[in-house]
């Protein structure tokens, strides 16, 4: 996938992954892999951008003897979520664009 | 690799960047160490998954902004002794001239990249708008009846506009990748000015 649409893409799936119930570092990336590829190493950006345009907070809590980075989503990560929904609606009228022919041929396809 | 090679190299790699960020990011690499060790790899197989230092430096460097890199490799400087200070001194009438040439070519070049593209749009609009003159004193030239003349100035107006146009894709591509080349320079400045140090 193009590198700036990732970006972007990503930045909402961290904010999703941590939507429902904080999460960590390692659970977040294991919670987005099967959708898209990321690594740890691409994650920490996105957490240092997403920290610094306050969309979510961190906290330390101890696990099993160690402290624990959680992340907790905030009311402008919520936000960003919602801003995303009505750019997808947007992506979805340039994809028919895009591929106005081809989708014309399977609806005249499933006609016949 | 085990773990304190790879925060050595990363310590390296990110010497540049203000104190604390390093810290963090150390901070977070252990943690995630830890997690792939909880779930059953060993240390060296943890540190591996991880992928080189080399591509995670480029990854965090592009999000600090190039003032703070600069910022923190002066404020990183030691003390300067006695004798240094009146070297500076003395040899200010040297060392000036010399930095405010060097900082007018760096100016210079900068300005030099973007003339031609200028230059370039400029021909564009011109054509374009000597183009579309022509055209319109043609239609004038026919109206009044003087047909040759009517011509020339059609075919020349077409000519012109058909000018332009590669042109102007031309002066586009240039922008593009004047551009980029500016983007890696600033990268290219951006790793020289954390790579020369060693970790403090």
């Amino acid at each position: 996938m193009d590198i700036q649409m990732k970006r972007g893409l990503l930045d909402v799936c961290v904010l999703a992954a941590i939507k429902e119930h904080d999460s960590y570092g390692y659970q977040i990336v294991k919670d987005i892999k099967p959708y898209v590829d990321i690594s740890e190493s691409t994650l920490y950006p996105i957490l240092r951008r997403l920290e610094a345009t306050n969309q979510l907070q961190v906290y330390s809590t101890e696990h099993s003897g160690r402290l624990r980075k959680y992340y907790h989503i905030t009311p402008l990560g919520l936000q960003r979520i919602e801003e995303f929904r009505s750019d997808w609606r947007e992506l979805q009228s340039i994809y028919g664009y895009i591929f106005r022919e081809e989708l014309n041929h399977e609806q005249t396809d499933i006609l016949l | 690799m085990n773990r304190q090679t790879f925060f050595y190299e990363l310590r390296k790699g990110l010497s540049g960047i203000p104190s604390s960020d390093v810290e963090k990011t150390i901070d977070y690499y252990n943690e995630i160490i830890d997690d792939r060790i909880e779930e059953g790899l060993s240390e060296s197989e943890a540190v591996a998954t991880i992928g080189p230092v080399d591509q995670i430096v480029p990854q965090i460097l592009a999000d600090v902004p190039l003032p703070q890199l600069v910022r923190e490799r002066l404020s990183r400087k030691r003390k300067l002794s006695g004798w240094e200070i009146a070297l500076l001194i003395l040899g200010f009438p040297l060392w000036f001239p010399l930095l405010l040439t060097a900082g007018i070519l760096c100016l210079t070049f900068y300005i030099l990249l973007w003339v031609p593209i200028i230059t370039l749009y400029a021909v564009v609009i011109s054509f374009f708008v000597s183009g579309i003159a022509s055209v319109v004193f043609s239609v004038i030239s026919f109206v009044t009846g003087d047909r040759t003349q009517g011509l020339l100035w059609l075919g020349s107006g077409l000519l012109l506009i058909g000018l332009a146009i590669p042109l102007l894709l031309i002066a586009n591509k240039l922008t593009v990748l004047v551009a980029r080349l500016l983007k890696k320079a600033l990268h290219g400045l951006k790793t020289r000015l954390t790579r020369r140090r060693n970790p403090s």
